[in-house]
């Protein structure tokens, strides 16, 4: 396991213990993006090898030199990091919303302030 | 091809909608619809393709041989589903067509209407799909989607509903990526016929730790205890097309991705006992919960849960008859699900409530939506020959065929599940109703065409119900296709990496 | 023809509602037409056993086992059981006729009512004539699910009695089911006649468990202790017209599976493996003895009540006790005594609801405290009641007594005291109890409101008087129906030494101690009667006296004002009895109040813990079950 890896796994418990002790719904919207993100550097970490180089043929790195960097991970890490720029961005506008009805962004007290409509 | 279409064709009209707003604000009532039939129509070309050429249709994009390109896979399992979930998305786009609001403007609808487009496409793509890293993304796809859908509902409680689906299947989706990636930086591979082939190579502490992270992200859409916390409330948000489609269509859809993943790719035993418990756990809990919700959205919800878990626990058990009966637990549910869904959120509509109290003796003045709870009950409780019975007696035949003991809590809880049903139809169909003249028609309710439109929907199903229930030997056999098909894991690897 | 029985009832539904629309009370002629048919079929089948017909595959067959069809078949056990079917049936659907005065509030209601009759029909000739355990189930399920519909169109506090029926009837179905399913593993058949070849194998652990969970349902079906308490309520508060047929035939659902259960299995293989007591199995003697404590319960809690509906639930209650006593100790003369008792309840209980149905269609209520005097204005019903009585109470000449007589040689022949004593006790406290709303409803003083009541149709009178003709003919002759007893005794295992026809001759039935000439009886009653009838009329002197009217001392007590019930004669009939055991705990609110109450919590808890409102609790419940499930891999 090289630091990059020990790194993005302790960005991901960040942000496990974020949405775990955060009560207030913007908190953990951000703890989301926080272990998502851990996620992210996860993938980029395992694609990684020590010394590789980018994967593109060009005239100084003929095919022969076999040790580059796998670039399907970080295919994927593009996709996943749009994807939770997109899912932020809607949580945020939701996070704004329910500011606005209830008053709150506190689990607690909105749970209290639900009460009667949910049963 | 035609698998590829089924989803490339709700998001063109997405992207229609979209680009052309102005223009389109016209269409948009029609388009979804629309689009909705032609996919019922491609999947029927699909199974009339499959009859004639019973192997595995595999689509390559972009000219990458498999496994490095994205690939579609179309065998017998996917395209009876695509029918049956194309059938089903055509009820509930149509029935939300329906229950629009006219004074609702109409570019606000543009909006609803590509996002239902958007979710249809993401929901054929995570049927046809052979590689998991696309699968994340047509999962995303379709949650935001749905969270986006469910935050648009006008009940007072959908926006904390949407966010609560939001930070579970936020969690859910980061799970899976893990498991993504602990999984290519082991195998190279995220192909699932190649993944299928490569397994045994992987050290034991992956190939158990892999599945297990799979499973916990599509957790929170298969409705598993404990990701199901957001399942009561969004479905209570009601909406003439959310909870049908998370029953009818999205849950579904990731049991048979699960199903895939347990018997094609990872055939590990510990994945099957966590799915015992967890299914035992999603069942007793979701009951229990049913009996307890007043609600009927609610109440609904949770027995979906309930029959989610049923689901979980045939799955966790090997052997062929167990896939059988799973699969065809799953059809006959969904199409009593959908229906039940349809008329509990039609009378929320109509009359400004789904307690059950409230709308005492209800059908007495609803005989249609009456008619249609009944049967949709029946058949959800396993009274004889309805749809739901044929399903039930195999599952139980199925449990009793692995171990004694797993018949015990499916049976005690159907107990609950028949208190909660009766006592609903006790309260909505037996009770006199309390004001003699009717409630006054609400405002937004349906009338006229929308109202006999809506009811016709789920009276087609509680006719199929009807009709399976007699004569379920075409479902069968279709089940015994995919079933063969889908146990012969090498054949599928082969089909997939073959190429065509 | 034999699947004409079904498929005739079911046709019939769509006729019915066809019928309704133009003429709602031709659709009640309609009913009885189909059940008439029906009963000839029935009656025609008799002799063509084995006879078989498939209606619909339910399980597909695979590898190893064959698929279960939905079937019915004809023999010699389940034929009586239809023939008394049918007989309900039709006799309630005469009924019916003019005597549906409690669902008469709208029209609607009654089509519904025909169309739900012919329904539950259906499923009554499909459960008795089924081939194998499947459909015996499918039958079993269709019957609960339309006689909810039929038991909460009654009275206002029907719905919740309809309920607790459904609660109680989907706990016998889940365990029916249950076994159901371990069987078709076992065995790869359901097959009714073919059980005890198919489970001859297994060992007896197996086999009693299987045994233990279709004798569940049973007790709930037939309503006997500790699981009758639904009986009450729901035959209580059912439709007038449907409580007969819940009483008379219902219950019989559950004493058919137990026959099934007792005979049919291979018990006398397995029991050897247990320790017996009293020359039974232990397993048996347990039910033996269920069934002796539900005829005292039963006994005992009709005695108490003031409502005559219910009084003749519980008494149901107590006789479904006889009949598993005979069951279960499984020896000719018990065997061949529950069955006979089977006919004998049912023509009874079925003639007691109707003459209070006809109580109903006269006066308006049930209950005893408000009637009185009925005698000379309803003489019909009230001789269907004094004869159903007779025979509920085991008095001969009536087909009750002979009934009762097999059971207690049954029970002395193997020495068997307590349940013995139980069961002559049962039968002394129902001449108690029967003979309540005879004094309280038709003998006495009549209140004003009755004075011009009259005898209830000759349509309403015929059934009546033709289940009475039957329960007097089972008493005089009863040997017509030991000689298809003997036949299903003789069908069930021709070669056992433990099940073998009893001897009878057309007037005389030989017993273990003595025989019993039923035809010398029959006259030698007669002549009594005859005889104490010209001295009651040569002697007689009475005097009318009206309702309430009381020797009060020219006090008027406040609460007599308020509750004048409490003065009529028959209130709390058997006070000083009944204040014995006021205090005991009842079994219904343990029920209801104690399991239905702790699970109804349990489930809240359930949904308040894990689907509150709280975001931040359903997140770290996900939180948690992901690392439980990582963490204990």
């Amino acid at each position: 396991m090289n630091v990059y890896t020990a790194g993005s796994i302790l960005i991901f418990l960040l942000g496990l213990y974020g949405l775990l002790a955060k009560r207030d719904l913007f908190k953990m919207v951000i703890s989301l993006s926080v272990l998502d993100t851990g996620v992210n550097l996860f993938l980029v970490a395992v694609g990684y090898g020590s010394g590789g180089i980018a994967p593109i043929l060009t005239d100084t790195y003929p095919l022969s030199v076999l040790h580059f960097v796998d670039p399907l991970p970080q295919a994927l890490v593009l996709t996943s990091i749009v994807i939770n720029l997109g899912v932020t961005a809607f949580a945020l506008v939701l996070v704004a919303r329910i500011f606005k009805k209830h008053g709150t962004l506190d689990t607690a007290k909105l749970w209290q302030k639900m009460g009667g409509e949910e049963e | 091809m035609i698998a590829l279409w089924m989803t490339l064709l709700p998001w063109i009209g997405a992207l229609c909608l979209l680009l052309f707003k102005g223009w389109m604000d016209r269409f948009s009532r029609f388009l979804p619809g629309l689009v909705a039939a032609a996919n019922v129509l491609l999947a029927l070309l699909l199974n009339l393709q499959g009859s004639q050429q019973p192997t595995l249709v595999s689509l390559e994009m972009g000219n990458w041989p498999a496994p490095f390109g994205i690939q579609w896979v179309n065998d017998s399992l996917s395209s009876f589903f695509a029918l049956v979930i194309s059938l089903v998305l055509l009820a509930l786009v149509l029935s939300r067509g329906f229950a629009r609001d006219k004074e609702q403007q109409a570019s606000s609808d543009v909006y609803s209407s590509a996002i239902v487009l958007i979710l249809s496409g993401a929901a054929f793509g995570l049927l046809f799909t052979a590689d998991l890293f696309n699968l994340f993304v047509l999962m995303e796809i379709a949650s935001i989607s749905l969270y986006a859908l469910v935050a648009r509902s006008r009940h007072p409680t959908a926006p904390v509903a949407s966010m609560r689906y939001l930070l579970l299947g936020g969690v859910g989706s980061a799970l899976y990526l893990l498991g993504i990636g602990v999984l290519y930086a082991k195998l190279g591979t995220l192909n699932m016929a190649d993944i299928a082939l490569k397994a045994s190579s992987l050290n034991p502490a992956a190939l158990q730790l892999v599945p297990l992270l799979l499973l916990l992200g599509l957790a929170v859409e298969l409705e598993m205890f404990p990701f199901n916390a957001w399942v009561p409330q969004v479905y209570g948000a009601g909406g003439a097309f959310v909870p049908g489609f998370l029953a009818g269509v999205s849950s579904p859809i990731f049991a048979l991705l699960l199903l895939r993943l347990v018997t094609v790719v990872f055939p590990v035993p510990q994945l099957r006992t966590v799915l015992l418990v967890a299914g035992l756990l999603t069942l007793v809990i979701g009951e229990f919960s049913a009996l307890a919700s007043r609600r009927l959205l609610k109440m609904l919800a949770f027995s979906s849960v309930g029959s989610m878990g049923m689901f979980l626990l045939l799955v966790s058990i090997p052997g062929a008859a167990m896939l059988r009966s799973s699969l065809f637990w799953l059809v006959m549910m969904l199409l009593a699900k959908v229906p039940l869904l349809g008329v509990a959120a039609y009378l929320q509509r109509q009359f400004g409530t789904d307690r059950f109290l409230e709308l005492r003796g209800i059908f007495s003045q609803e005989k249609s939506a009456g008619l249609v709870f009944l049967l949709s009950a029946a058949s959800i409780t396993g009274i004889p020959l309805f749809a739901g019975f044929r399903a039930k007696i195999q599952a139980l035949v199925s449990l009793a065929s692995a171990q004694y003991w797993l018949l015990i809590l499916p049976l005690l809880v159907s107990v609950l599940e028949f208190v909660y049903f009766f006592r609903a139809i006790r309260w909505m169909g037996m009770e006199p109703p309390e004001s003699a003249g009717g409630k006054p028609v609400l405002p937004g309710s349906l009338e006229g065409f929308s109202r006999t439109g809506t009811l016709f929907l789920f009276s087609v199903f509680a006719l199929l119900i009807v009709i399976f229930g007699l004569f379920p030997q075409g479902i069968l056999d279709s089940i015994e296709v995919a079933t063969t098909q889908l146990f012969d894991p090498v054949v599928y690897a082969r089909a997939v990496l073959g190429g065509m | 023809m034999l699947n004409l029985l079904v498929l005739l009832p079911l046709l019939g539904v769509l006729l019915s509602r066809m019928i309704s629309t133009f003429s709602e009370p031709l659709a009640r002629w309609w009913s009885v037409l189909v059940l008439g048919v029906n009963t000839v079929i029935i009656a025609s089948l008799y002799g063509n056993w084995g006879s078989a017909v498939l209606l619909g595959q339910v399980i597909p067959s695979t590898a190893n086992r064959p698929a279960i069809h939905l079937a019915l078949e004809i023999n010699p056990l389940n034929w009586i059981f239809a023939l008394v079917a049918t007989v309900i049936l039709l006799a309630v659907a005469l009924f019916s006729i003019r005597g549906m005065s409690d669902l008469e509030n709208g029209g609607k209601n009654l089509k519904t009512y025909h169309v739900l009759s012919l329904l539950l029909s259906t499923s009554v000739y499909g459960f008795f004539l089924s081939e194998n355990l499947l459909t015996l189930f499918v039958f079993w399920e269709f019957m609960t699910w339309v006689s909810f519909f039929m038991v909460s169109m009654g009275k206002p506090r029907s719905r919740s009695a309809a309920m607790v029926f459904v609660t109680m009837s989907a706990l016998g179905a889940a365990t029916f089911l249950g076994a159901v399913a371990i069987i078709y593993r076992l065995a790869g058949t359901l097959s009714i006649s073919g059980l005890s070849t198919a489970l001859y194998r297994q060992p007896a652990g197996v086999g009693y468990g299987i045994m233990g969970l279709l004798l569940f349902s049973a007790l709930v079906k037939s309503g006997t202790f500790p699981l009758h308490t639904w009986l009450r309520k729901t035959h209580g508060h059912a439709p007038n017209v449907f409580s007969p047929v819940l009483s008379g035939l219902l219950t019989k659902f559950g004493v058919f599976l137990g026959a099934i259960v007792f005979l049919l299995f291979p018990v006398m293989k397995w029991s050897p493996q247990l320790f017996s007591l009293m020359g039974i199995s232990s397993f048996n003697y347990l039910f033996a003895a269920l069934g002796a404590v539900s005829i005292l319960v039963g006994t005992f809690l009709a005695i108490r009540q003031e409502d005559a509906k219910m009084l003749v639930a519980y008494s149901s209650v107590s006789h479904a006790g006889y009949i598993l006593l005979g069951l279960a100790i499984s020896s000719s003369l018990g065997v061949a005594g529950s069955l006979l008792h089977v006919m004998n309840h049912a023509l009874s209980s079925a003639a007691m609801f109707l003459s209070m149905a006809a109580v109903y269609h006269v006066a308006g209520t049930t209950k005893m405290s408000q009637l009185g005097g009925l005698v000379d204005k309803m003489p019909v019903t009230f001789a269907t009641y004094l004869i159903a009585i007779i025979s509920t109470a085991g008095i001969p000449p009536m087909g009750g007594f002979v009934s009762k007589w097999l059971l207690y040689q049954a029970l002395i022949e193997k020495g068997m005291i307590f349940l013995a004593t139980a069961a002559f006790i049962g039968s002394i406290g129902s001449f108690l109890y029967v003979f309540t709303p005879l004094a309280a409803v038709f003998l006495g003083q009549r209140p004003k409101a009755l004075e011009h009541a009259k005898e209830v149709p000759v349509v309403m009178q015929i059934p009546m008087v033709v289940l009475s003709l039957f329960t007097i003919l089972l008493g005089v002759l009863p040997s017509i129906a030991l000689r298809w007893i003997n036949g299903a005794i003789r069908w069930i295992d021709p070669q056992a030494s433990w099940l073998t026809p009893i001897p009878i001759t057309l007037s005389k039935i030989q017993g273990a101690f003595g025989a019993w000439d039923s035809v010398l009886v029959f006259f030698v009653f007669g002549l009594g009667v005859v005889f104490a009838g010209i001295l009651f009329y040569l002697f007689r002197k009475n005097r009318r006296v009206g309702y309430l009217e009381n020797y009060t001392a020219g006090e008027v007590p406040v609460e007599v004002i308020q509750s004048p019930e409490l003065y009529h004669y028959s209130y709390q009939f058997y006070k000083p009895l009944t204040d014995m055991y006021a205090k005991f705990p009842s079994m219904e609110e343990a029920y209801e109040k104690g399991i239905a109450g702790n699970i109804a919590r349990l489930a809240a808890a359930t949904a308040h813990i894990f689907y509150n409102g709280s975001v931040r609790w359903s997140v770290f419940l996900a939180l948690a079950g992901t690392m439980i499930v990582l963490g204990v891999r």
